[in-house]
Protein backbone atom coordinates (compact mmCIF):
# COMPACT_ATOMS: atom_id res chain seq x y z
CA UNK A 1 0.00 0.00 0.00
CA UNK A 2 2.98 2.33 1.01
CA UNK A 3 4.28 1.46 -2.25
CA UNK A 4 1.42 2.21 -4.61
CA UNK A 5 0.58 5.60 -2.44
CA UNK A 6 4.64 6.58 -3.48
CA UNK A 7 4.34 5.81 -6.79
CA UNK A 8 1.07 7.86 -6.71
CA UNK A 9 3.32 10.73 -4.59
CA UNK A 10 6.11 10.03 -7.24
CA UNK A 11 4.17 10.54 -10.60
CA UNK A 12 1.93 13.34 -9.52
CA UNK A 13 5.10 14.92 -8.75
CA UNK A 14 6.82 14.31 -11.76
CA UNK A 15 3.63 15.95 -13.65
CA UNK A 16 3.99 19.09 -11.86
CA UNK A 17 7.72 18.96 -12.54
CA UNK A 18 7.25 18.59 -15.97
CA UNK A 19 5.26 21.57 -16.20
CA UNK A 20 7.64 23.32 -14.31
CA UNK A 21 9.89 22.72 -16.38
CA UNK A 22 8.07 23.32 -19.49
CA UNK A 23 6.75 26.45 -18.21
CA UNK A 24 10.98 27.72 -17.50
CA UNK A 25 12.02 26.45 -20.89
CA UNK A 26 9.28 28.74 -22.50
CA UNK A 27 10.41 31.70 -20.08
CA UNK A 28 13.84 31.18 -21.31
CA UNK A 29 13.14 31.15 -24.91
CA UNK A 30 11.54 34.31 -24.33
CA UNK A 31 14.46 36.02 -22.00
CA UNK A 32 17.35 34.45 -24.52
CA UNK A 33 15.39 36.05 -27.79
CA UNK A 34 14.45 39.25 -25.44
CA UNK A 35 18.58 39.59 -24.59
CA UNK A 36 19.02 39.04 -28.10
CA UNK A 37 16.69 42.33 -28.83
CA UNK A 38 18.53 44.01 -26.27
CA UNK A 39 21.80 43.23 -26.92
CA UNK A 40 20.79 44.53 -30.82
CA UNK A 41 19.36 47.14 -29.33
CA UNK A 42 22.73 48.35 -27.30
CA UNK A 43 25.06 47.77 -30.03
CA UNK A 44 23.09 50.27 -32.20
CA UNK A 45 22.95 52.80 -29.71
CA UNK A 46 26.82 52.57 -28.44
CA UNK A 47 27.42 52.26 -32.55
CA UNK A 48 25.52 55.68 -32.65
CA UNK A 49 26.93 57.52 -29.48
CA UNK A 50 30.12 56.68 -31.06
CA UNK A 51 28.82 58.16 -34.20
CA UNK A 52 27.85 61.46 -32.14
CA UNK A 53 30.78 61.43 -30.50
CA UNK A 54 32.75 61.71 -33.90
CA UNK A 55 30.61 64.41 -34.88
CA UNK A 56 30.49 66.38 -31.91
CA UNK A 57 33.97 66.35 -31.84
CA UNK A 58 34.15 67.60 -35.15
CA UNK A 59 31.80 70.64 -34.45
CA UNK A 60 33.72 71.58 -31.32
CA UNK A 61 36.65 72.06 -32.83
CA UNK A 62 35.10 73.92 -35.88
CA UNK A 63 33.64 76.29 -33.45
CA UNK A 64 36.57 76.58 -31.89
CA UNK A 65 38.34 77.63 -34.85
CA UNK A 66 35.42 79.78 -35.90
CA UNK A 67 35.94 81.70 -32.57
CA UNK A 68 39.89 81.87 -33.05
CA UNK A 69 39.11 83.20 -36.36
CA UNK A 70 36.57 85.93 -35.11
CA UNK A 71 38.98 86.94 -32.51
CA UNK A 72 41.72 87.58 -34.84
CA UNK A 73 39.66 89.69 -37.68
CA UNK A 74 38.47 91.26 -34.48
CA UNK A 75 41.92 92.00 -33.26
CA UNK A 76 42.66 93.07 -36.85
CA UNK A 77 39.99 95.08 -37.48
CA UNK A 78 40.23 96.93 -34.00
CA UNK A 79 44.52 97.72 -34.75
CA UNK A 80 43.05 98.57 -38.73
CA UNK A 81 40.53 101.06 -37.11
CA UNK A 82 43.25 102.96 -34.20
CA UNK A 83 46.13 102.74 -36.36
CA UNK A 84 45.00 103.79 -39.56
CA UNK A 85 41.33 105.42 -39.56
CA UNK A 86 41.43 107.08 -36.00
CA UNK A 87 45.34 108.23 -37.49
CA UNK A 88 43.82 109.54 -40.37
CA UNK A 89 41.04 111.53 -38.52
CA UNK A 90 44.15 112.52 -35.99
CA UNK A 91 45.67 114.05 -38.50
CA UNK A 92 42.28 115.98 -39.90
CA UNK A 93 42.25 117.48 -35.97
CA UNK A 94 45.89 118.27 -36.00
CA UNK A 95 45.65 120.23 -39.03
CA UNK A 96 42.62 122.01 -37.73
CA UNK A 97 44.98 122.53 -34.63
CA UNK A 98 47.09 124.24 -37.07
CA UNK A 99 44.95 126.25 -38.92
CA UNK A 100 43.37 127.80 -35.92
CA UNK A 101 46.38 129.08 -34.71
CA UNK A 102 47.44 130.49 -38.23
CA UNK A 103 47.71 134.47 -38.24
CA UNK A 104 44.15 135.66 -39.39
CA UNK A 105 45.48 138.73 -41.39
CA UNK A 106 48.12 136.18 -43.50
CA UNK A 107 45.07 134.99 -45.79
CA UNK A 108 47.50 132.96 -48.53
CA UNK A 109 48.89 130.86 -45.28
CA UNK A 110 45.29 130.68 -44.05
CA UNK A 111 44.01 129.58 -47.67
CA UNK A 112 47.25 127.12 -47.80
CA UNK A 113 46.61 125.42 -44.76
CA UNK A 114 42.71 125.16 -45.07
CA UNK A 115 43.45 123.60 -48.56
CA UNK A 116 46.03 121.35 -47.06
CA UNK A 117 43.65 120.58 -44.51
CA UNK A 118 40.86 119.43 -47.11
CA UNK A 119 43.07 117.44 -48.52
CA UNK A 120 44.12 115.72 -45.30
CA UNK A 121 39.92 115.30 -44.68
CA UNK A 122 39.54 114.21 -48.54
CA UNK A 123 42.32 111.58 -48.07
CA UNK A 124 40.50 110.05 -44.77
CA UNK A 125 37.23 110.33 -45.99
CA UNK A 126 38.35 108.22 -48.62
CA UNK A 127 40.35 105.80 -46.25
CA UNK A 128 36.85 105.60 -44.47
CA UNK A 129 35.21 103.94 -47.93
CA UNK A 130 38.14 101.64 -47.83
CA UNK A 131 37.09 98.07 -47.40
CA UNK A 132 39.16 96.90 -44.61
CA UNK A 133 40.63 93.58 -45.01
CA UNK A 134 39.41 92.57 -41.66
CA UNK A 135 36.10 93.59 -43.00
CA UNK A 136 36.35 91.41 -46.03
CA UNK A 137 34.25 92.53 -48.80
CA UNK A 138 32.34 95.19 -46.94
CA UNK B 1 -19.40 -15.64 -1.37
CA UNK B 2 -17.33 -17.73 0.93
CA UNK B 3 -16.02 -16.17 4.22
CA UNK B 4 -13.49 -16.93 7.05
CA UNK B 5 -15.67 -19.02 8.88
CA UNK B 6 -17.10 -21.11 5.88
CA UNK B 7 -13.81 -22.29 5.12
CA UNK B 8 -13.02 -25.07 8.17
CA UNK B 9 -16.20 -26.83 7.05
CA UNK B 10 -15.67 -27.36 3.47
CA UNK B 11 -12.08 -27.87 3.92
CA UNK B 12 -12.92 -31.15 6.66
CA UNK B 13 -15.44 -32.49 4.36
CA UNK B 14 -13.32 -32.39 1.33
CA UNK B 15 -10.06 -33.79 3.02
CA UNK B 16 -12.57 -36.58 4.38
CA UNK B 17 -13.71 -37.45 0.79
CA UNK B 18 -10.15 -37.46 -0.06
CA UNK B 19 -8.52 -39.74 2.73
CA UNK B 20 -11.77 -42.33 1.93
CA UNK B 21 -10.90 -41.92 -1.76
CA UNK B 22 -7.43 -41.03 -2.64
CA UNK B 23 -7.83 -40.49 -5.90
CA UNK B 24 -5.86 -37.52 -7.59
CA UNK B 25 -9.15 -35.86 -8.85
CA UNK B 26 -10.23 -35.23 -5.30
CA UNK B 27 -6.91 -33.12 -5.20
CA UNK B 28 -8.50 -30.91 -7.36
CA UNK B 29 -11.07 -29.69 -4.53
CA UNK B 30 -7.93 -29.08 -2.44
CA UNK B 31 -6.89 -26.47 -4.56
CA UNK B 32 -10.60 -24.88 -4.63
CA UNK B 33 -10.61 -24.41 -1.20
CA UNK B 34 -7.21 -22.88 -1.55
CA UNK B 35 -8.64 -20.38 -3.64
CA UNK B 36 -11.67 -19.93 -1.30
CA UNK B 37 -9.56 -19.41 1.54
CA UNK B 38 -7.66 -16.60 -0.38
CA UNK B 39 -10.54 -15.34 -1.33
CA UNK B 40 -11.26 -14.55 2.81
CA UNK B 41 -7.95 -13.36 3.10
CA UNK B 42 -6.56 -16.71 5.01
CA UNK B 43 -2.88 -17.07 5.00
CA UNK B 44 -0.86 -19.94 4.95
CA UNK B 45 -1.13 -19.75 8.64
CA UNK B 46 -4.21 -19.90 8.96
CA UNK B 47 -5.21 -22.68 6.96
CA UNK B 48 -1.89 -24.92 8.70
CA UNK B 49 -4.01 -24.52 11.70
CA UNK B 50 -7.53 -25.66 10.43
CA UNK B 51 -5.58 -28.58 8.72
CA UNK B 52 -4.55 -29.48 12.18
CA UNK B 53 -7.33 -29.05 14.39
CA UNK B 54 -9.23 -31.22 12.08
CA UNK B 55 -6.93 -33.85 11.15
CA UNK B 56 -6.39 -33.82 15.55
CA UNK B 57 -10.10 -33.51 16.37
CA UNK B 58 -11.73 -34.90 13.64
CA UNK B 59 -9.78 -37.49 11.73
CA UNK B 60 -7.02 -39.22 13.98
CA UNK B 61 -9.36 -39.45 17.40
CA UNK B 62 -9.88 -43.25 17.42
CA UNK B 63 -7.22 -44.04 15.22
CA UNK B 64 -4.86 -46.38 15.90
CA UNK B 65 -1.72 -45.76 16.36
CA UNK B 66 0.03 -47.59 13.70
CA UNK B 67 -2.53 -46.48 10.82
CA UNK B 68 -2.29 -42.58 12.00
CA UNK B 69 1.06 -42.26 10.03
CA UNK B 70 -0.35 -43.06 6.63
CA UNK B 71 -3.19 -40.61 6.92
CA UNK B 72 -1.24 -37.45 8.26
CA UNK B 73 1.03 -38.10 5.23
CA UNK B 74 -1.71 -38.20 3.54
CA UNK B 75 -3.80 -35.59 4.58
CA UNK B 76 -0.29 -33.50 4.14
CA UNK B 77 -0.46 -33.98 0.25
CA UNK B 78 -4.48 -33.05 0.39
CA UNK B 79 -2.77 -29.83 2.92
CA UNK B 80 -0.11 -28.96 -0.04
CA UNK B 81 -2.48 -28.96 -3.42
CA UNK B 82 -4.85 -26.85 -0.80
CA UNK B 83 -1.77 -24.31 -0.51
CA UNK B 84 -1.01 -24.62 -3.76
CA UNK B 85 -3.04 -20.92 -5.18
CA UNK B 86 -1.46 -19.19 -2.29
CA UNK B 87 1.67 -20.16 -3.30
CA UNK B 88 0.93 -18.87 -7.08
CA UNK B 89 -0.26 -15.59 -5.36
CA UNK B 90 2.72 -15.57 -3.05
CA UNK B 91 4.69 -15.03 -6.49
CA UNK B 92 2.37 -12.65 -8.07
CA UNK B 93 2.85 -10.59 -5.62
CA UNK B 94 6.54 -10.45 -5.16
CA UNK B 95 6.16 -10.22 -9.18
CA UNK B 96 3.99 -7.04 -8.77
CA UNK B 97 6.21 -5.81 -5.75
CA UNK B 98 9.02 -5.65 -7.98
CA UNK B 99 7.66 -3.87 -10.74
CA UNK B 100 5.94 -1.51 -8.18
CA UNK B 101 9.76 -0.91 -7.01
CA UNK B 102 11.49 -0.53 -9.90
CA UNK B 103 9.13 1.74 -11.18
CA UNK B 104 9.19 3.57 -7.54
CA UNK B 105 13.45 4.00 -8.58
CA UNK B 106 12.63 4.80 -12.28
CA UNK B 107 9.93 7.73 -10.84
CA UNK B 108 12.23 8.81 -8.33
CA UNK B 109 15.79 8.77 -10.76
CA UNK B 110 13.10 11.17 -13.02
CA UNK B 111 11.68 13.25 -10.29
CA UNK B 112 15.68 13.99 -9.49
CA UNK B 113 16.49 14.58 -12.85
CA UNK B 114 13.59 16.51 -13.62
CA UNK B 115 13.98 18.47 -9.93
CA UNK B 116 17.92 18.96 -11.21
CA UNK B 117 16.83 20.29 -14.46
CA UNK B 118 14.39 22.83 -13.09
CA UNK B 119 16.61 24.27 -10.51
CA UNK B 120 19.55 25.10 -13.46
CA UNK B 121 16.57 25.74 -15.54
CA UNK B 122 15.80 28.14 -12.99
CA UNK B 123 19.24 29.71 -12.25
CA UNK B 124 19.94 30.46 -15.39
CA UNK B 125 16.70 32.09 -16.14
CA UNK B 126 17.75 34.06 -12.84
CA UNK B 127 20.49 35.11 -14.92
CA UNK B 128 19.19 35.94 -17.87
CA UNK B 129 17.12 37.95 -15.71
CA UNK B 130 20.32 39.57 -14.45
CA UNK B 131 21.57 40.42 -17.66
CA UNK B 132 18.29 41.84 -19.18
CA UNK B 133 18.29 44.33 -16.51
CA UNK B 134 22.01 45.08 -17.13
CA UNK B 135 21.99 45.55 -21.21
CA UNK B 136 18.55 47.26 -20.38
CA UNK B 137 20.32 49.87 -17.95
CA UNK B 138 23.42 49.73 -20.70
CA UNK B 139 20.87 51.10 -23.28
CA UNK B 140 19.22 53.92 -20.93
CA UNK B 141 23.01 54.95 -20.66
CA UNK B 142 23.64 55.08 -24.26
CA UNK B 143 20.37 56.66 -25.39
CA UNK B 144 21.10 59.42 -22.14
CA UNK B 145 24.72 59.78 -23.49
CA UNK B 146 23.35 59.92 -27.04
CA UNK B 147 20.86 62.66 -26.23
CA UNK B 148 23.31 64.61 -24.33
CA UNK B 149 25.72 64.50 -27.04
CA UNK B 150 23.08 65.72 -29.86
CA UNK B 151 21.79 68.38 -27.25
CA UNK B 152 25.86 69.39 -27.55
CA UNK B 153 26.15 69.04 -31.27
CA UNK B 154 22.64 71.16 -31.13
CA UNK B 155 24.40 73.82 -29.26
CA UNK B 156 27.92 73.95 -30.98
CA UNK B 157 26.13 74.40 -34.35
CA UNK B 158 23.75 77.26 -33.04
CA UNK B 159 26.99 78.91 -31.44
CA UNK B 160 28.61 78.55 -35.00
CA UNK B 161 25.91 80.26 -36.49
CA UNK B 162 25.94 82.87 -33.66
CA UNK B 163 29.68 83.46 -33.86
CA UNK B 164 29.35 83.60 -38.23
CA UNK B 165 26.02 86.28 -37.81
CA UNK B 166 27.69 87.76 -35.01
CA UNK B 167 31.25 88.67 -37.34
CA UNK B 168 29.09 89.58 -40.51
CA UNK B 169 26.39 91.83 -37.82
CA UNK B 170 30.16 93.33 -36.64
CA UNK B 171 31.29 94.15 -39.87
CA UNK B 172 28.00 95.67 -41.06
CA UNK B 173 27.49 97.96 -38.73
CA UNK B 174 31.41 99.22 -38.86
CA UNK B 175 31.05 99.52 -42.37
CA UNK B 176 28.34 101.30 -42.29
CA UNK B 177 29.79 103.60 -39.87
CA UNK B 178 32.85 104.40 -41.42
CA UNK B 179 30.68 104.55 -45.07
CA UNK B 180 27.58 106.42 -44.29
CA UNK B 181 28.31 108.56 -40.72
CA UNK B 182 32.26 109.48 -40.66
CA UNK B 183 33.22 109.55 -44.26
CA UNK B 184 29.96 111.60 -44.91
CA UNK B 185 31.00 113.72 -42.03
CA UNK B 186 33.84 114.38 -43.78
CA UNK B 187 32.70 114.78 -46.61
CA UNK B 188 30.68 117.99 -45.18
CA UNK B 189 34.25 118.93 -43.12
CA UNK B 190 35.56 118.95 -46.79
CA UNK B 191 32.72 121.30 -48.05
CA UNK B 192 32.61 123.59 -44.76
CA UNK B 193 36.90 123.90 -45.54
CA UNK B 194 35.93 124.90 -49.43
CA UNK B 195 33.19 127.56 -47.89
CA UNK B 196 35.69 128.93 -45.47
CA UNK B 197 38.34 129.44 -48.15
CA UNK B 198 36.31 131.47 -49.96
CA UNK B 199 35.65 133.14 -46.57
CA UNK B 200 39.07 133.48 -45.17
CA UNK B 201 39.71 136.99 -46.12
CA UNK B 202 35.90 138.24 -45.31
CA UNK B 203 35.67 137.12 -41.52
CA UNK B 204 38.24 135.70 -39.91
CA UNK B 205 36.33 135.27 -35.68
CA UNK B 206 33.58 133.33 -38.43
CA UNK B 207 36.54 131.46 -39.98
CA UNK B 208 37.96 130.67 -36.46
CA UNK B 209 33.89 129.34 -34.99
CA UNK B 210 34.27 127.64 -37.73
CA UNK B 211 37.46 125.55 -37.15
CA UNK B 212 36.08 125.17 -33.57
CA UNK B 213 33.04 123.11 -35.11
CA UNK B 214 34.87 121.50 -37.64
CA UNK B 215 37.18 120.11 -34.60
CA UNK B 216 34.68 119.31 -32.63
CA UNK B 217 33.39 116.92 -35.87
CA UNK B 218 36.48 115.36 -36.11
CA UNK B 219 36.62 114.52 -32.43
CA UNK B 220 33.05 113.08 -32.35
CA UNK B 221 34.27 110.71 -35.37
CA UNK B 222 37.48 109.98 -33.52
CA UNK B 223 35.64 109.05 -30.61
CA UNK B 224 33.02 106.40 -32.78
CA UNK B 225 36.06 104.47 -34.33
CA UNK B 226 38.18 104.25 -30.94
CA UNK B 227 34.25 103.05 -29.47
CA UNK B 228 34.86 100.77 -32.35
CA UNK B 229 37.92 99.65 -31.67
CA UNK B 230 37.37 99.14 -28.13
CA UNK B 231 34.48 96.98 -28.63
CA UNK B 232 35.91 94.83 -30.73
CA UNK B 233 39.01 94.15 -28.73
CA UNK B 234 40.63 96.52 -26.33
CA UNK B 235 44.22 98.02 -27.13
CA UNK B 236 44.69 97.56 -23.92
CA UNK B 237 44.74 93.86 -23.78
CA UNK B 238 47.36 93.84 -26.14
CA UNK B 239 49.35 96.41 -25.11
CA UNK B 240 49.16 96.62 -21.38
CA UNK B 241 47.50 93.24 -20.03
CA UNK B 242 44.69 91.99 -18.87
CA UNK B 243 44.36 93.49 -15.50
CA UNK B 244 44.50 97.25 -17.49
CA UNK B 245 42.08 95.73 -19.87
CA UNK B 246 39.48 94.41 -17.12
CA UNK B 247 39.91 97.47 -15.47
CA UNK B 248 39.12 99.52 -18.18
CA UNK B 249 36.41 97.76 -19.10
CA UNK B 250 35.01 97.40 -15.48
CA UNK B 251 35.22 101.46 -15.55
CA UNK B 252 32.91 101.18 -18.34
CA UNK B 253 30.86 99.25 -17.16
CA UNK B 254 30.61 101.09 -13.86
CA UNK B 255 30.43 104.31 -15.40
CA UNK B 256 26.65 103.90 -14.93
CA UNK B 257 26.64 104.29 -11.26
CA UNK B 258 23.91 100.78 -10.96
CA UNK B 259 26.69 98.52 -10.53
CA UNK B 260 30.22 98.75 -8.77
CA UNK B 261 32.50 96.36 -10.32
CA UNK B 262 36.05 95.79 -8.57
CA UNK B 263 39.06 94.03 -10.16
CA UNK B 264 41.70 92.11 -8.46
CA UNK B 265 44.57 90.11 -9.85
CA UNK B 266 48.13 88.91 -8.63
CA UNK B 267 50.76 90.49 -10.45
CA UNK B 268 52.33 87.68 -12.65
CA UNK B 269 49.06 87.87 -14.63
CA UNK B 270 49.84 90.27 -17.52
CA UNK B 271 53.01 87.89 -18.42
CA UNK B 272 49.86 85.25 -19.30
CA UNK B 273 50.51 84.24 -23.34
CA UNK B 274 47.85 86.12 -25.37
CA UNK B 275 45.58 83.82 -26.17
CA UNK B 276 45.26 82.46 -22.64
CA UNK B 277 44.87 86.17 -21.86
CA UNK B 278 42.08 86.92 -24.74
CA UNK B 279 39.69 84.04 -23.44
CA UNK B 280 39.79 84.94 -19.55
CA UNK B 281 38.99 88.80 -21.14
CA UNK B 282 36.25 87.09 -22.63
CA UNK B 283 35.05 84.85 -20.19
CA UNK B 284 34.99 87.53 -17.89
CA UNK B 285 33.35 90.30 -20.56
CA UNK B 286 30.33 87.48 -20.94
CA UNK B 287 30.16 86.93 -17.55
CA UNK B 288 30.00 90.68 -16.80
CA UNK B 289 27.54 91.47 -19.65
CA UNK B 290 25.07 88.37 -18.12
CA UNK B 291 25.66 90.31 -14.59
CA UNK B 292 24.63 93.42 -15.90
CA UNK B 293 21.85 92.32 -18.20
CA UNK B 294 20.16 89.55 -15.91
CA UNK B 295 21.70 90.05 -12.42
CA UNK B 296 20.26 93.12 -10.77
CA UNK B 297 23.55 92.93 -8.89
CA UNK B 298 24.71 96.01 -7.41
CA UNK B 299 28.56 94.69 -6.55
CA UNK B 300 30.59 92.30 -8.49
CA UNK B 301 34.30 91.58 -7.34
CA UNK B 302 36.40 89.54 -10.57
CA UNK B 303 39.84 87.63 -9.04
CA UNK B 304 42.51 86.51 -10.18
CA UNK B 305 44.75 84.23 -8.40
CA UNK B 306 47.69 81.66 -8.42
CA UNK B 307 46.57 78.33 -7.56
CA UNK B 308 48.94 75.27 -6.78
CA UNK B 309 47.39 74.00 -10.18
CA UNK B 310 48.18 77.11 -12.27
CA UNK B 311 45.37 79.72 -11.79
CA UNK B 312 41.76 81.08 -10.94
CA UNK B 313 39.75 84.02 -12.16
CA UNK B 314 36.46 84.02 -10.05
CA UNK B 315 33.82 86.57 -10.92
CA UNK B 316 31.08 86.58 -8.45
CA UNK B 317 28.05 89.04 -7.80
CA UNK B 318 25.44 89.60 -5.51
CA UNK B 319 22.11 89.17 -7.49
CA UNK B 320 20.07 87.13 -8.47
CA UNK B 321 20.22 83.48 -9.21
CA UNK B 322 19.35 81.33 -11.77
CA UNK B 323 19.22 77.76 -12.79
CA UNK B 324 22.27 77.07 -14.39
CA UNK B 325 21.39 73.35 -15.63
CA UNK B 326 18.10 74.55 -17.01
CA UNK B 327 20.53 77.40 -19.02
CA UNK B 328 23.18 74.85 -19.57
CA UNK B 329 20.58 72.86 -21.14
CA UNK B 330 18.64 74.92 -23.60
CA UNK B 331 17.99 73.58 -26.80
CA UNK B 332 17.61 75.93 -30.31
CA UNK B 333 19.96 78.52 -29.32
CA UNK B 334 19.09 79.85 -26.33
CA UNK B 335 21.10 80.77 -23.54
CA UNK B 336 24.32 80.19 -25.47
CA UNK B 337 27.12 82.20 -23.31
CA UNK B 338 27.41 80.20 -20.61
CA UNK B 339 28.62 77.45 -23.96
CA UNK B 340 30.64 80.18 -25.73
CA UNK B 341 32.62 80.63 -22.09
CA UNK B 342 32.91 76.85 -21.38
CA UNK B 343 34.29 76.30 -24.94
CA UNK B 344 36.89 79.26 -24.99
CA UNK B 345 38.35 78.02 -22.28
CA UNK B 346 38.00 74.48 -23.62
CA UNK B 347 40.64 75.65 -26.31
CA UNK B 348 43.09 76.17 -23.68
CA UNK B 349 43.00 73.37 -21.44
CA UNK B 350 40.96 75.03 -18.90
CA UNK B 351 38.14 74.22 -16.71
CA UNK B 352 34.39 76.06 -16.40
CA UNK B 353 32.14 76.24 -13.14
CA UNK B 354 29.38 78.46 -12.39
CA UNK B 355 27.04 78.01 -8.95
CA UNK B 356 24.37 80.23 -8.72
CA UNK B 357 22.48 80.53 -5.28
CA UNK B 358 19.53 82.06 -4.41
CA UNK B 359 20.35 84.78 -1.37
CA UNK B 360 24.42 83.99 -2.06
CA UNK B 361 24.40 85.51 -5.83
CA UNK B 362 26.56 83.95 -8.94
CA UNK B 363 29.84 82.64 -8.96
CA UNK B 364 31.55 82.20 -12.52
CA UNK B 365 35.22 80.33 -11.85
CA UNK B 366 37.33 79.66 -14.85
CA UNK B 367 40.81 77.64 -13.98
CA UNK B 368 43.65 77.39 -16.34
CA UNK B 369 46.56 74.41 -15.50
CA UNK B 370 50.28 75.91 -14.87
CA UNK B 371 51.72 76.44 -18.70
CA UNK B 372 53.00 73.02 -20.00
CA UNK B 373 50.29 71.27 -17.55
CA UNK B 374 48.81 67.95 -18.71
CA UNK B 375 45.81 69.27 -20.43
CA UNK B 376 42.77 67.54 -19.01
CA UNK B 377 40.89 65.54 -21.63
CA UNK B 378 37.54 65.90 -19.00
CA UNK B 379 34.85 67.36 -20.16
CA UNK B 380 34.85 70.80 -18.12
CA UNK B 381 31.51 70.79 -16.87
CA UNK B 382 30.31 69.61 -13.96
CA UNK B 383 27.08 69.79 -11.18
CA UNK B 384 27.45 69.85 -7.70
CA UNK B 385 24.53 69.15 -5.05
CA UNK B 386 21.59 71.43 -5.63
CA UNK B 387 23.34 74.36 -6.79
CA UNK B 388 23.61 73.93 -10.22
CA UNK B 389 27.80 73.92 -11.33
CA UNK B 390 28.28 73.93 -14.71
Amino acid sequence: MSLLQLTRGLKRRTVTLNATNRLLQHELVQSRSMEKTLQACCGRHEKLWKESRLVQSDQRRLTHRMMAVQEDQRRHLSRDLQNDRAQSLLGTHVRLVALKLTDRKDTKRLKDGIDSTQRVVTASARSMRRPSRALGRS
Amino acid sequence: MTTALDVPKLYQTALLAYLKGGRAAQLQAARGIGDQALAADLNALDMAKIHERILIDRILTGVPVRRQASIIAKAGAFFAAAMNPAGSTARYTRDAISRLRSSVESLSQRTVELAAANLALSIEVTQRKAAEATLKQSEQRYAKLLDQSDRLQDQLRHMSRQILSAQEEERKNISRELHDVIAQTLTGISVRLAALKKEASIDADGLQRNIVQTQQLVVKAVDVVHRFARELRPAALDDLGLTPALRAYAKHLSAGGKIQVRVTAYRGVDRLKTTDRTVLFRVAQEALTNVVRHARAHQVEVLIKRTRSGMRMEIHDDGRAFQVERVLQARHGKRLGLLGMRERLEMIDGTFAITSAPGKGTTVTASLPRNGATPRRKRSTSVRHGKATA
